[in-house]
């Protein structure tokens, strides 16, 4: 029962670690995160199928792309287009792959525009508030907090039907831990920062999963709430400090 | 002369309703059966942690089944099960097996069974080949069919039933998670009795 986590947490970490130990600076951590998540599926779900039948290896290829849409923002780090563009497009676009099925098979269109929509753009909140967050926060603990709600949505994916979503969060996990061990041990400088769409989209999509096909409740959702408000939070007393 | 042309259009139209309720070759000689849910019945075994047996059964099943007796080879079953109403006796492992770890019923909410041959190879014995879909990837399976018998029923009916066992691989179907934990072979028994239409 709990081999798929151990194994899934070990190719994760694994990867992460020869990522950000081979790059050492010069590739943004959102491409060591990306990989070690997919590494992590493949070695507990095994590789995505073609053509998708079971909605669970989008997360798989929401890794991939979250990593490669991160890329040119760590190449022009003042380019606009390249830090909005992917956080504008893809939380809808994950939204409506994992949701295909629930659209396929038991919301109206009404329905499932408005799931799209709504949970596409509450996404994109969370990930810009995240990424925010990365840009204010200091150091390490950033990654530390990203590791903490990926440990926390793995403990709930388990408690509410989900072994398998739990696994692949703990992946998630081991991988953003392995980030933080780097920024820690290596110096926050020698990791770079930009590495915050692929585990917020991530975060997201593994909780979606569990919201839309094992039992995870509704409620669970306001934790992602959080990050918004932190950023808020962050972003006033930075300006009244100034 | 209007007399031979109403004559000319009765048979006319006699023809064409001869022509139109005429059954085809298939319709004459196949009866066709709806499945009973009641006498039918989908189990299936799966080995726990490799020491012993674990049963579920599905209690939702329709379909059709027809019998051709002069022509075997042009009988065919299709079977629906909703995926939902998996049974393994116990209502928390019933929530885990509909979940993303197995069966997914809300990504795949139907697992189906439609033959594409039958062979006769016994007095009631076929060899039955079809597409199963499950868990939303569809294989291509054959196994013994035994045509267990046919007869009036008390109510004035017509019924016929058959007994089929196999076995798949789960693998095969992509639930490839905790394959140490729960078998990856199923051993399916699928009995169904059907009332003639």
């Amino acid at each position: 029962m709990f081999t798929p986590f151990l194994y899934g947490t070990l190719a994760a970490a694994a990867v992460a670690g020869i990522v950000l130990l081979a790059a050492r600076g010069r590739a943004p951590s959102a491409v060591a995160v990306g990989m070690a998540y997919a590494a992590g599926q493949a070695t507990v779900f095994g590789w995505p199928s073609y053509p998708i039948a079971d909605t669970t290896h989008w997360l798989f290829w929401t890794g991939v792309a979250a990593a490669a849409a991160e890329v040119p923002e760590c190449a022009w780090p003042a380019s606009k287009p390249a830090r909005w563009i992917p956080r504008l497009v893809l939380p809808p676009l994950v939204v409506f792959l994992s949701a295909r099925p629930r659209i396929q098979w038991a919301w109206t269109t009404g329905e499932a525009v408005a799931a799209v929509a709504g949970l596409g753009a509450a996404m994109a909140v969370f990930s810009l508030a995240v990424s925010s967050l990365e840009r204010r926060g200091p150091g390490a603990a950033f990654p530390f907090g990203l590791a903490a709600a990926a440990g926390a949505l793995a403990a709930l994916l388990a408690g509410t039907g989900s072994l398998l979503l739990a696994a692949l969060a703990a992946g998630l996990a081991a991988a953003l831990g392995v980030r933080w061990a780097a920024a820690r041990w290596l110096g926050p400088g020698r990791v770079p920062r930009t590495g915050a769409l692929a585990p917020s989209l991530l975060l997201g999509a593994l909780w979606l999963h569990g919201r839309l096909y094992a039992e995870t409740p509704a409620w669970t959702g306001a934790f992602f709430a959080a990050a918004p408000a932190l950023a808020l939070w962050v972003a006033w007393r930075a300006g009244r400090q100034r | 002369m209007r007399l031979i042309a109403l004559l000319v259009l009765c048979l006319a139209l006699s023809l064409v309703a001869l022509l139109a309720v005429s059954p085809g070759v298939d319709a004459a000689c196949a009866d066709s059966y709806k499945i009973d849910p009641v006498h039918s019945i989908v189990l299936v075994r799966a080995k726990h942690i490799g020491v012993s047996y674990s049963y579920v059964r599905f209690n939702d099943i329709a379909g059709k089944i027809s019998v051709d007796e002069a022509d075997p080879g042009r009988d065919g079953i299709e079977v629906t099960i909703k995926a939902e109403s998996v049974d393994s006796f116990n209502a928390k492992r019933d929530d885990h097996l509909r979940g993303p770890d197995f069966l997914n019923v809300k990504q795949f909410p139907v697992i189906t069974f439609k033959s594409t041959a039958v062979k006769k190879t016994g007095d009631s014995e076929f060899e039955l080949t079809g597409d199963l879909m499950l868990h939303g990837v569809t294989k291509s399976i054959t196994t013994k069919l035994v045509r267990v018998g046919a007869g009036k029923d008390p109510w004035g009916g017509y019924r016929t039933g058959a007994e089929a066992r196999f076995t798949v691989k789960r693998s095969d179907f992509g639930m490839t998670f905790m394959l140490e934990g729960v078998g990856d072979e199923l051993d399916v028994i699928v009995s169904i009795e059907g009332i003639k239409e």
